[in-house]
């Protein structure tokens, strides 16, 4: 009965002051285990973005290592193949120092060859220009001619020679040539009409064809055709035109 | 003519019969009416024949001239033996000659060319140099 008395003295004691205090500080109270809270849960947030934050960079970092790793291996890929094409490059480059050594020495003794036989040569050339005199180089030039077969005696090479009219008539002819005079005349006549130039050289073989003008005889023209060795010089070739056309001059031109 | 020209041409004719190496039988050299002015051949009726023959085939073809439409200026025929007879005209006057079977035809036309210019000159035809023509005039 006291404590019940008691208790209502209480409640009625606790004035309207007091329980707004009490309201107050219980108040106070959610709020600070409100903030409390809300303190925590923000933590755990900024906590769990780091967390994240950081997986992500690991992550990253283990990419790039990957790639690295990868990058290496093929830089020491390359770099084993490089070695070996080196390794190859040394052992031809030996063999061809080996060669160039070869070489070397052979040229040596060709060397030594040579200047033995350049030695024996003056020697021997000593020896023929006490023996025999020199043989001076003349220019063959060739005098009148008697007839044709002259020039044989000149050039020995010669084949074949001739004069022949411009109808294609053989004036007078010596040896036998490779080709029908009044062909080669043809030509001569051709030729004069794309060139302007009355002389014609056809090599046929191992034969020089020379058909030239010689001379008018009224109304007729007279040609020249010499057929010689294809190693018979131009400045023989000429001189035996001149003394052709010298002799046909002599000959049938000049009236005695 | 003179009797000093006719001796000249006689010797050019001559000439030319050595100078064609024993190809020429029978030369003549005439006027275009077949009168001789000296002629050199085996026989003298030969060296006639020909001389008329010749001037008589000049006065046939000349009708071919008139068809051509130019003067005759030489002529050379060939027999079924080879013989050649190549006649050449020189203003008013002719040379004719008669060749061995297959002759050198390149060297009578050359020959026969050669001696042209001065036979002209010796007999003083044609439109000559006053130069050139001889100063004997019989």
């Amino acid at each position: 009965m006291l404590n019940a008395f008691s208790t209502k003295t209480l409640v009625f004691q606790i004035s309207q002051t007091e329980l707004t205090s009490i309201i107050l500080i219980f108040s106070s109270i959610i709020a600070l285990a409100l903030s409390v809270g809300l303190f925590i849960a923000l933590i755990y947030l900024l906590r769990r973005q780091v967390f994240q934050q950081r997986t992500e960079s690991r992550s990253a970092e283990t990419i790039a290592s990957k790639i690295v790793e990868d990058k290496v291996s093929e830089i020491s890929e390359n770099y084993s193949k490089l070695s070996q094409e080196i390794g190859k490059l040394k052992e031809e480059i030996s063999k061809l120092s080996h060669e160039y050594s070869t070489i070397v020495t052979r040229l040596n003794n060709i060397e030594t060859r040579v200047t033995v036989l350049e030695r024996r040569t003056k020697r021997e050339d000593k020896l023929k220009s006490l023996l025999y005199p020199r043989p001076i180089e003349e220019k063959v030039s060739i005098k009148d001619l008697q007839s044709l077969s002259d020039l044989k005696l000149y050039v020995p090479q010669i084949k074949f020679a001739a004069l022949i009219t411009s109808q294609g008539y053989i004036v007078e002819s010596y040896g036998q040539g490779s080709e029908i005079p009044s062909k080669l005349l043809e030509i001569a006549k051709l030729s004069e009409k794309f060139t302007n130039s009355r002389n014609v050289s056809i090599t046929r073989g191992n034969n020089r064809i020379e058909v030239f003008y010689i001379g008018d005889m009224e109304d007729l023209s007279i040609y020249g055709i010499i057929e010689v060795e294809k190693r018979v010089d131009g400045q023989m070739i000429q001189s035996l035109k001149e003394s052709l056309i010298r002799y046909f001059n002599k000959k049938f031109k000049e009236v005695k | 003519m003179a009797e000093q020209s006719e001796e000249k041409i006689k010797q050019l004719l001559s000439r030319i019969v050595k100078d064609s190496m024993g190809i020429i039988n029978i030369i003549t050299f005439a006027w275009r009416d077949g009168i001789p002015v000296a002629t050199i051949a085996p026989s003298q009726v030969e060296a006639e024949f020909m001389t008329v023959a010749s001037a008589a085939a000049l006065g046939s073809l000349d009708a071919l001239g008139d068809v051509m439409g130019s003067k005759l200026k030489r002529i050379d025929v060939e027999f079924e033996n080879g013989e050649h007879v190549i006649i050449s005209v020189l203003n008013g006057s002719f040379i004719a000659v008669s060749t061995t079977p297959n002759p050198n035809l390149g060297l009578i036309h050359l020959i026969v060319r050669k001696y042209e210019k001065e036979l002209k000159r010796i007999s003083g035809i044609g439109h000559v140099n006053p130069k050139e023509v001889s100063k004997d005039t019989g």
